[in-house]
């Protein structure tokens, strides 16, 4: 048995990532729970991490220097033998919805059985804070079996913290080289700031190395490309990420939108740039709610440039959307007022809070754009009611489909699932609501990644 | 400055040497009345007179056992070996006697001689006269190895290896000699132990011996076509190594094609390889890539000959490897 060490609530609820200072304590020595075991820089403040429990550190994933998204498990603490069971723990009255993962030392996000130690207690991964650590790649193994790394490739990641089974290699005969850990540390570092401002005046962004498979991610109503952390992040290691806003959304002008089709016309042109600019050919599509509607138009307009789509609550596809939060959402003018629309999103409340709201805010800062997003919802969702219908579409779409969704979504119900064609793939989350990339990332990052086939 | 041909510049600084100091002589096989097969002694039997330039009958063993004690008798002798393929004949003088003596006479004697040889391929000169032996002589602690590939280096190292107190190996090819190029006037000294980065770049060092240097820049010109940023060192002297210079180099490209013209296997190439690994291996993205001449007799043939020696279209594929 592992016990995880996690930031958990001590990151702050919108950190994205923190910074490790220093470990106390070294593999292998002796910890005891509430120990100082690691010091990581939040906000610019230094936070001590204590160890959840008693036991021997048996792994340090994190090294000090090394910068990791808050949900990065920083080190394993176990009872100094090995044992491979990956298993799930949730803590008896952890009112901040963490749990300690406990893990296979190498797979965190890629060992599929999640097999319960305490019985009934165990919940899915909506509940807990996974690791979004990137699921081994596959890069070539010396006839010994060792990864075959250039030697300043090797150290380049080591001082980085950098996993080398995450590296994408490009060496000669499979080796891993000094480039690979640039672009990586690059793909980390952009997390999609390479901005584009092509024609279709839509804010583009691409993160990652071109040639890798293209992931498109389409945004959900009121929200923007950043709110794909930590998906994004985790895929820029092995795709080439592309993102935008969509009209009206984050840096995107609302350009004549009056109707669905001219939505999702403005969104395609967002493609067409992309395509013209060189950054992407042929794309999987990942969309979320407004997004996965927008992904059914593009994928009907630009058959050729689809490879695959992923729908997370897609609208559009059945039943209406939850007209009082799409309301509340839009013209939430404080971050009290788009806390309390926020958590409507999710099963669990406890993963919006204020600090969540108030960089959320920071994004709706503009009285304008919540105007615009208030006007949208009439054109898009009048009275709760999609104007717009695309069942036939999904119907005919001749490459994969998968439909994510969460079973307790409380925005758009997931009963449409129930009348979907049979080729489109369904996943079903338990007690998660309608931002399963949000309350359950690495479970969608791993179906994300199988449809794109790096999985 | 004055543009000089390469003999003509080691030619300049022995008689620059001479006239400095009266304890230089010059002696070897047709040193003096034919001025030195490749002309590097002309006219200095008759500036200097037979006792300062002196020929001798064929021993290579005998005349390095000469060289020896007339070093340690107080003079300063540099001694021609006429190719480098009879330094075989040299080596129990050199590895018994020279390289010893200061380390069992506890540094109370000093051995300032030079060895001047030529060696390398690609005249025609067969399995017997085309060598390069420069492994030989670096092996051996307690000498000096210089290789100049400009005629202003062969001058300003020639004059700096008969300054030296210890015995320098100074070796020469026989396709530089016709080499012209500037070479600064008066008395201008090139250090040993110093190498010259011939030719920045970032994304791959070739460390380049003698006639090699030439080569790599070729092969540094083709790859700048194809957008590799090749830097080109020229290591000048071959022991002690510029360490400090290749891994300046290395830090900044992580990549290295090592070149020299001795045969691969144990070779000078080889030193170099194992020591860019011991000093740099953390900085290394690939492996080190030897372009040298494989384990074989160098053909009478020319084109055969052209064919196993080391060129710049070698060192170009082994860049291309070690940038895959």
């Amino acid at each position: 048995m592992k016990t995880a060490i996690t930031i958990g609530a001590a990151g702050g609820e919108y950190m994205e990532s923190v910074v490790v200072l220093e470990w106390a304590a070294t593999v292998g020595s002796q910890v005891k729970q509430g120990d100082v075991i690691v010091t990581v820089e939040t906000a610019k403040a230094a936070t001590d991490i204590e160890a959840p429990c008693d036991g021997v550190l048996e792994a340090i994933h994190a090294q000090a220097g090394s910068e990791v998204p808050v949900s990065t498990v920083l080190g394993l603490i176990g009872n100094g033998a090995s044992d491979l069971v990956a298993t799930v723990e949730r803590k008896a009255g952890d009112d901040a919805g963490q749990s300690a993962i406990e893990q296979d030392n190498e797979a965190a996000s890629t060992r599929a059985p999640v097999t319960g130690c305490v019985g009934a207690a165990v919940q899915p991964v909506a509940s807990s804070r996974r690791s979004v650590q990137q699921p081994a790649a596959t890069p070539a193994h010396s006839p010994s079996g060792r990864l075959i790394v250039s030697p300043a490739a090797r150290k380049a990641a080591g001082e980085r913290g950098i996993a080398l089974s995450s590296l994408t290699p490009t060496g000669a005969g499979g080796r891993i080289k000094l480039r690979d850990v640039n672009d990586h540390v690059q793909a980390a570092n952009n997390g999609g700031d390479m901005e584009v401002n092509p024609a279709s005046r839509l804010r583009l962004y691409a993160a990652g190395r071109r040639g890798t498979p293209a992931v498109l991610l389409l945004h959900g109503f009121g929200a923007d490309a950043a709110s794909w952390f930590p998906v994004d992040r985790a895929l820029s290691g092995r795709c080439h990420v592309l993102k935008m806003d969509l009209p009206g959304h984050g840096k995107s002008p609302a350009v004549g939108v009056d109707s669905f089709g001219a939505f999702a016309a403005s969104v395609v042109a967002g493609l067409d740039d992309l395509v013209t600019e060189g950054l992407a050919d042929r794309v999987h599509v990942v969309g979320h709610s407004l997004g996965g509607a927008c992904a059914l138009a593009m994928a009907q307009a630009r058959p050729d440039r689809v490879a695959s789509l992923t729908l997370i609550a897609p609208g559009g596809i059945g039943g209406p959307v939850n007209h009082d939060f799409l309301v509340r959402l839009s013209t939430a003018d404080g971050v009290d007022a788009l806390q309390a629309a926020l958590r409507m999103m999710v099963a669990n409340e406890s993963l919006i809070g204020r600090e969540f709201s108030a960089a959320a805010m920071g994004g709706r800062a503009d009285p304008a754009l919540r105007m615009a997003q208030r006007s949208l919802v009439d054109t898009l969702f009048p009275g709760g009611e999609p104007s717009f219908d695309l069942r036939d579409a999904l119907a005919e779409m001749q490459v994969p489909v998968r439909i994510l969704w969460g079973r307790e979504d409380a925005i758009v119900s997931p009963e449409a699932l129930a009348h979907v064609p049979a080729h489109v793939a369904q996943h079903l989350f338990p007690g998660v609501g309608h931002v399963p990339q949000l309350e359950a990332p690495g479970e969608v990052i791993r179906i994300i990644e199988s449809v794109v086939g790096i999985g | 400055m004055a543009k000089m041909r390469y003999a003509e510049a080691l030619n300049a600084a022995l008689r620059e040497e001479m006239e400095r100091d009266p304890s230089v002589f010059l002696f070897g096989e047709d040193v003096g009345r034919y001025g030195g097969v490749f002309k590097v002694s002309k006219g200095l039997m008759d500036e200097f007179g037979e006792q300062r330039v002196r020929d001798t009958p064929i021993s290579e063993q005998a005349l390095t056992a000469m060289a020896i004690t007339a070093a340690m008798s107080g003079t300063r002798p540099v001694l021609e070996i006429m190719y480098a393929d009879f330094l075989p004949l040299t080596l129990d003088a050199l590895i018994n006697q020279a390289s010893v003596f200061q380390y069992l006479w506890e540094d109370q004697i000093d051995m300032p001689f030079v060895l001047r040889t030529q060696g390398g391929g690609g005249v025609g000169t067969g399995a017997q006269h085309a060598k390069s032996l420069d492994a030989l002589v670096a092996h051996i602690p307690g000498l000096k190895v210089v290789a100049p590939v400009t005629p202003a280096d062969a001058k300003g190292l020639l004059k700096s290896a008969i300054r030296d107190r210890q015995p320098v190996v100074f070796l020469e090819h026989k396709l530089l000699y016709n080499l012209r190029g500037d070479v600064p006037d008066g008395d201008v000294l090139v250090p040993i132990g110093q190498a010259r980065i011939v030719r920045e770049g970032r994304h791959v060092t070739l460390l380049a011996t003698s006639k090699m240097v030439l080569e790599a820049e070729v092969a540094a010109e083709q790859l700048a076509a194809e957008g590799v940023d090749a830097e080109v060192i020229d290591l000048r002297t071959l022991r002690p190594l510029d360490l400090a210079t290749i891994k300046q180099s290395v830090s900044k490209t992580n990549h290295v094609v090592v070149v020299n013209e001795g045969w691969k296997f144990g070779g000078y190439s080889a030193e170099l390889s194992a020591t860019v690994m011991d000093h740099c291996f953390d900085d290394l993205d690939a492996p080190v890539e030897r372009v040298a001449m494989p384990d074989m007799a160098i053909p009478y043939s020319e084109p055969l000959e052209n064919a196993v020696l080391p060129n710049a279209e070698k060192i170009v594929a082994a860049v291309r490897r070690a940038l895959a």
